[in-house]
């Protein structure tokens, strides 16, 4: 039986704390948040773990096997710390930190240190139909890849908002941090590191601190041209799409978390719908790819094994987040350190 | 075989895809084309309608109720149409939306609700704050006769997963109670809660899930779900049951294997409607 913690009762710590108490062979053992007042809200749910509302505290209490960090990008780095430096391995809600800079000192926190199991939120690796299309790419039957085309769009920000989530230090960024990351997460795994960003436009809407939309040129490692649009202000997505049309060679192949659509040359399409997958979850709650990313980090805990996206992952895609927004305030393309990955 | 007509779609909501959403918001743009649709789906005998509590949309169904029969299944405690709304309008401005909404004739009612648990209330608890929001939800459902009243899936999952029976004890208790309807609870791990009230032997009559060929979204698995809902005593309907507009004649060959006699459905305009009226003929 593992023993977790979570860090930070919002949304997200209230997702993962549900599916946690769902897993077998895990206990929840303790919750955490700064807001004393949720104890009996959280216990009124059904969260019946041990409430502390300091990390020191509980940390120096409960013998924890791994933490679940679901805090302000800007706290990622001070909850990271204190849980490495007792040995507890920590998975954190994604973006890896809301800077290059605290992104570089979590990396150091982790380097030689092979027995902590670190995790991080980008669940659409998970998700079917991403993976569906990782295995239709590493199949080749799409040939030489000439261009990429990718999206991520989101009803959710149309006016001010009061959250940290809004806040340029606290979150890091708006829109292109929130679901672009996402894309820059799923473009580097199922294709190759990105290389330049060549042009990043940043559009302001809503009155926010941050980015509400994006339009980024990216050449990735080989010289492939991949452009992003991202926005979290277009109207008719209740829920976050991402869509990725790759342009080879041989053929197309269209990516969404719905499905993913096939067409090589003198053939016909093949329409794969997320229900036509492999769904290993055992339990559904918050969205797709959430259990599964739960699980696997549970099954790294005390075992030889790192998670399937990692804080090197998460790491990537800070590292182009920090050259994007670079590249959008001095207004032209900034090439990545080669050595990154 | 019943098929119960999503009311999302008329508010340009889908649980199929985005594109479905775009599509339906289209679509649904106009109020009276809506009406129009909704009497003619009404005359070929569609008229139970799953619907959440959504001012503009009980607006249309109530218009159109005074002129022919609905049947409604409410859908009450949209998490995260409550967190989007937290997020736009603040705590205070969201209270405010919320309470001026109701009518007149409903708030004593509201207020026996808020006065009877509101100790628990003003510690946060959030099982008594749910029962206070389910009242006021209730109440933009009065004009409609309703028998069964469900609670969101993200609602019911999050107990589930928490192993809170206790909270859907008290929702039940609370519907029937105070409203003289059955609890029903919409899920998207069917096989689990179906598992799990019978060990928490609770009488919760209604139970609305994924049930498909495919066995998506069928939690743990197709097999156990099958299973359990083949030999349940509770009225299982199947929501996710096509991944088309309409259900195919497999579709429903597959519910009837299972003992299921409803399912939810989403229809775009009047040539769904009369596909549907054509496939439950053949499942009298």
């Amino acid at each position: 039986m593992k023993r977790v913690g979570v860090v930070g009762m919002g949304k997200m710590g209230i997702v993962h704390s549900a599916i946690l108490n769902a897993l077998p062979d895990v206990e929840l053992a303790a919750v955490m948040d700064k807001d004393k007042s949720l104890r009996q809200y959280l216990y009124g749910m059904g969260i019946r773990a041990p409430f502390y509302h300091s990390l020191e505290e509980m940390l120096g209490k409960e013998k924890l096997d791994g933490v679940f960090a679901c805090v302000p990008s800007s706290t990622n780095y001070i909850v990271a710390k204190s849980c490495i430096e007792r040995g507890i391995s920590i998975f954190l809600e994604k973006p890896l930190a809301n800077n290059l800079a605290n992104a570089n000192k979590m990396m150091a926190l982790v380097k030689d240190r092979k027995d902590i199991k670190h995790g991080v939120g980008f669940m659409m690796a998970y998700v079917p139909t991403f993976c569906h299309a990782k295995e239709v790419l590493q199949s080749a039957s799409l040939g030489e890849v000439r261009e990429i085309r990718a999206s991520a769009y989101q009803s959710a920000v149309f006016s001010k908002q009061k959250s940290w989530f809004y806040k340029k230090e606290a979150a890091g960024g708006g829109a292109v941090t929130s679901l672009g990351s996402h894309l820059i997460f799923l473009l580097q795994w199922l294709f190759s590191p990105v290389r330049r960003v060549h042009e990043a436009s940043l559009a302001y809407s809503s009155g926010n601190e941050v980015e509400d939309a994006g339009r980024i040129e990216l050449e990735m490692d080989g010289g492939v041209r991949a452009t992003m649009d991202i926005s979290w202000s277009a109207p008719g997505y209740d829920n976050m799409e991402l869509d990725i049309l790759v342009i080879a060679s041989e053929g197309e192949l269209r990516v969404t978390n719905q499905e993913t659509v096939l067409q090589l040359k003198d053939e016909g399409v093949t329409r794969v719908h997320i229900s036509e997958l492999p769904d290993r979850a055992k339990f559904y709650l918050g969205g797709e790819g959430y259990c599964q990313e739960d699980e696997d980090f549970i099954s790294c805990l005390g075992a030889d094994k790192q998670p399937k996206v990692t804080w090197r992952e998460g790491y990537w895609v800070q590292v182009v987040l920090d050259a994007i927004y670079r590249s959008a305030e001095a207004n032209q393309a900034v090439t990545l350190p080669g050595e990154i990955m | 075989m019943k098929a119960i007509v999503s009311a999302e779609p008329l508010i340009g909501v889908s649980r199929t895809s985005n594109a479905h959403t775009r599509y339906y918001r289209s679509v649904f743009q106009n109020e009276d084309k809506v009406k129009i649709l909704l009497a003619q789906w009404q005359s070929l005998g569609l008229k139970t309608f799953l619907c959440p509590s959504h001012h503009q949309l009980l607006e249309i169904l109530g218009d159109s109720s005074r002129v022919m029969d609905v049947e409604i299944y409410p859908i009450l405690l949209d998490a995260a149409q409550y967190s989007k709304a937290i997020q736009n309008y603040g705590m205070v401005g969201f209270a405010r939306r919320q309470l001026t909404r109701i009518k007149i004739p409903h708030l004593p009612g509201i207020a026996y609700t808020g006065v009877r648990y509101l100790p628990k209330i003003l510690r946060r608890d959030f099982r008594y704050a749910s029962l206070l929001l389910a009242s006021m939800e209730m109440a933009s459902f009065g004009r409609f006769p309703a028998r069964v009243v469900f609670l969101h899936p993200q609602v019911t999952d999050l107990a589930l997963a928490n192993d809170n029976g206790e909270f859907f004890r008290l929702f039940a208790r609370f519907v029937r109670s105070r409203y003289k309807v059955e609890a029903g609870l919409m899920t998207n791990n069917i096989g689990v809660l179906l598992d799990r009230l019978d060990k928490w032997s609770l009488d919760i009559t209604h139970v609305a899930g994924p049930v498909n060929r495919r066995g998506y979204h069928m939690k743990p698995d197709q097999s156990k779900c099958e299973e359990l809902i083949a030999k349940t005593k509770r009225t299982v309907i199947a929501t996710e049951l096509s991944f088309t507009a309409i259900p195919t004649e497999d579709d429903l060959t597959y519910l009837n294997r299972l003992g299921v006699s409803s399912f939810v459905v989403e229809l775009g305009d009047i040539m769904d409607a009369l596909r549907l009226t054509d496939l439950l003929a053949k499942f009298p």
